[in-house]
């Protein structure tokens, strides 16, 4: 799939088809979110892989925002510690904004394969943390559902356009 | 073996039950209903995966899914939940009724 076709076809997938995940596809989209673009190249970032039923299932308990049963999860998490030890002060901020970015290389990787994910914020951040164990300065932000799709869902509809892009200053209309 | 699974199924869906509000604290108004419908949809299927449900059940719980997996809006799962609650007030009419005995004895 071309990255244009990708970047605009993708959607996000919350019902997943009782298959398994294949491992080659899984490890390529964490290779994705390993390449990501990382400000200073701080990298103070973290993902745990969950495939394992049984602790998918307790997963979910604790995330409201997966839906579906999905084949694996990745908690995108936080390393606080790393970003304020090599980062400095404004260490923490660029992390942040690295991990949206992981995000979005590992949604691309994931339906380039024709796999469906979904990033969830809905969880119990607390005790997210502690069912996976994570030390005291990681903390979980995102977690991504993945699978085989289910679903293929509609749009739910963009902004347009000239409501979110101006031209040389804010409220400025852009024409191509 | 049959109830130990069953337990684990509700201790998990009492989880998410706490989860889902505390979070909803902090997330928009239309999740509270949405998450409302998504407990009655992951009851049905432990109902369903424990030989408990029944056809009005699994009906139920197909529309549900739609709407749970769908993009539509806070209006259009208004009147969805308005439409299952009338179909479930005609169920609980007939599972429920009183028969001309009971009347008698009450």
């Amino acid at each position: 799939m071309e990255t244009l076709d990708a970047i605009f076809s993708r959607r996000s997938v919350r019902e997943f088809a009782d298959e398994p995940l294949e491992a080659e596809k899984l490890g390529l989209v964490l290779q994705a979110a390993a390449a990501s673009p990382s400000g200073g190249n701080l990298q103070a970032w973290g993902f745990v892989v969950i495939r394992d039923a049984s602790r998918l299932a307790a997963l979910r308990s604790l995330a409201p925002g997966v839906i579906g049963r999905p084949a694996a999860a990745v908690v995108i998490c936080l390393d606080s510690g790393r970003a304020n030890r090599i980062g400095g002060a404004g260490g923490e901020r660029w992390a942040w904004l690295d991990l949206g970015l992981a995000t979005e290389n590992m949604l691309l990787a994931a339906h380039a394969q024709g796999l469906g994910a979904c990033p969830v914020g809905s969880f119990h951040r607390e005790a997210m943390a502690k069912f996976l164990e994570l030390p005291q300065d990681v903390q979980p932000v995102l977690l991504l559902a993945l699978g085989v799709p289910k679903q293929k869902p509609e749009s739910p509809g963009r902004r347009s356009i000239s409501e979110v892009i101006f031209s040389g200053a804010w409220g400025v209309p852009y024409e191509e | 073996m049959k109830n130990k699974i069953l337990q684990q199924d509700l201790f998990l869906l009492v989880g998410y039950l706490l989860t889902s509000a505390h979070g909803l604290y902090d997330e928009p108004a239309g999740y509270g209903p949405f998450r409302l419908m998504d407990t009655a949809g992951r009851l049905l299927e432990i109902m369903q995966d424990h030989d408990l449900s029944d056809p009005f059940l699994v009906e139920i719980q197909k529309e549900i899914a739609t709407q749970r997996f769908g993009t539509g809006s806070d209006e259009r799962l208004k009147a969805v939940l308005d439409q299952l609650s009338l179909r479930y007030a005609e169920q609980l009419q007939e599972r429920f009724q009183i028969t001309e005995e009971q009347e008698r004895e009450t």
